[in-house]
């Protein structure tokens, strides 16, 4: 019975471990300018997760914005969060959702990879790299 | 009255027209196509009459269009703190510069202009193509007066006005920009032939526009 209560707990404590983080890469950018990280989130869990919070090092300020079109017009706009539903993929992307990486610390130079952390509202903390590059 | 030889005669005269007609009709459509601009319907054809007076990445003065007459010119339209966008636009127009010199296509000329002159000032330009590895071989990149720009964004038919504000940790204010997705096609006598979506380009249709214009 104890060996059944303890397994049921083990699965409850991985029922969030199913959030992965895949193909991130971030603009070239130099100094003091901004740039955008773009990756997937893919949620294999039963649950939602709500992505709040990301930071990079070199960056000075960080904040999850959407571009959206306004008319014939493209506009930016900041977002609170991202949620990603059960069993399914959320896709940062060139011309939709992205990171802003804003008042850069050094250089974002092509083919280096840059660390950065995403924030979960689940608790969750992952910690990805990122390529730099141009090609998407 | 045709006897059989002069029947014979006229039938061969007859055969032998036709695959001449064909030949000239061949030869007339590949001359047709040769020529700048035939063969490809263009939806504008709007004669950029004024002169600009900008200054590009290395600080020279850069007078459009004049500058780059007998030349196609791909032009952009772009801010540097533009981080999803932009960056966009100016790599579709790196890949097209790329195609075209590996092509051996020289009578074109790439031109990215700022529609936020403010901050865009011409060492921003250069460090921002500095870091994309842009060959700037024909590939300028423009700013200047911002009363020069506003005029000529308006001959391009091309809107740009600050956006959302965001402040920063230290209470600075950053502006984002709300502005038209831009590639303008400016055929070689300076006519502004078509307009393209900067960031959802179709580089393949482009290419094929701009060979039609050199």
């Amino acid at each position: 019975m104890n060996i059944l209560f303890f397994f049921f707990l083990f699965l409850l404590s991985t029922s969030g471990d199913n959030i992965q983080v895949k193909d991130a890469w971030i603009r070239p950018a130099d100094t003091g300018m901004n740039s955008a990280l773009y990756f997937k989130i893919v949620n294999e869990s039963d649950k939602a997760d709500t992505l709040y919070k990301v930071t990079l090092e070199d960056a000075g300020m960080v904040m999850i914005h959407e571009s959206y079109k306004k008319g014939d017009m493209m506009a930016m706009r900041m977002v609170d969060d991202i949620v990603i539903k059960p069993h399914s993929t959320f896709e940062l992307k060139p011309g939709g959702f992205h990171i802003m990486l804003m008042m850069l610390k050094k250089d974002l130079k092509k083919d280096d990879e840059k660390e950065f952390e995403l924030y979960f509202k689940s608790g969750k903390k992952i910690k990805e790299k990122a390529l730099i590059k141009d090609i998407f | 009255m045709y006897n059989k030889y002069e029947k014979h005669h006229k039938y061969k005269k007859a055969d032998a027209s036709f695959p001449c007609f064909i030949l000239i009709s061949l030869i007339s459509i590949s001359i047709f196509s040769l020529l700048p601009g035939c063969g490809k319907s263009f939806s504008k054809d709007e004669k950029i009459k004024s002169s600009f007076i900008l200054v590009n990445q290395d600080s020279s003065s850069v007078t459009f269009p004049d500058n780059f007459s007998n030349k196609v010119i791909v032009m952009g339209f772009i801010y540097t703190n533009c981080p999803d966008i932009c960056p966009l636009t100016v790599h579709h127009m790196q890949q097209i510069q790329e195609k075209l010199k590996k092509e051996g296509r020289n009578d074109v000329d790439f031109v990215a202009l700022s529609f936020d002159p403010d901050r865009d000032k011409p060492y921003v330009l250069k460090k921002y193509a500095d870091v994309r590895e842009i060959d700037l071989s024909n590939f300028e990149f423009l700013t200047g007066n911002k009363t020069e720009i506003d005029s000529l964004l308006k001959i391009m038919n091309v809107y740009a006005f600050p956006g959302d504000t965001t402040k920063g940790p230290n209470g600075e204010s950053f502006y984002y920009m709300t502005h038209t997705d831009r590639i303008t096609l400016i055929d070689k006598n300076g006519n502004i032939r078509e307009d393209y979506s900067g960031s959802h380009v179709d580089i393949n249709i482009l290419l094929e526009d701009i060979k039609s214009l050199i």
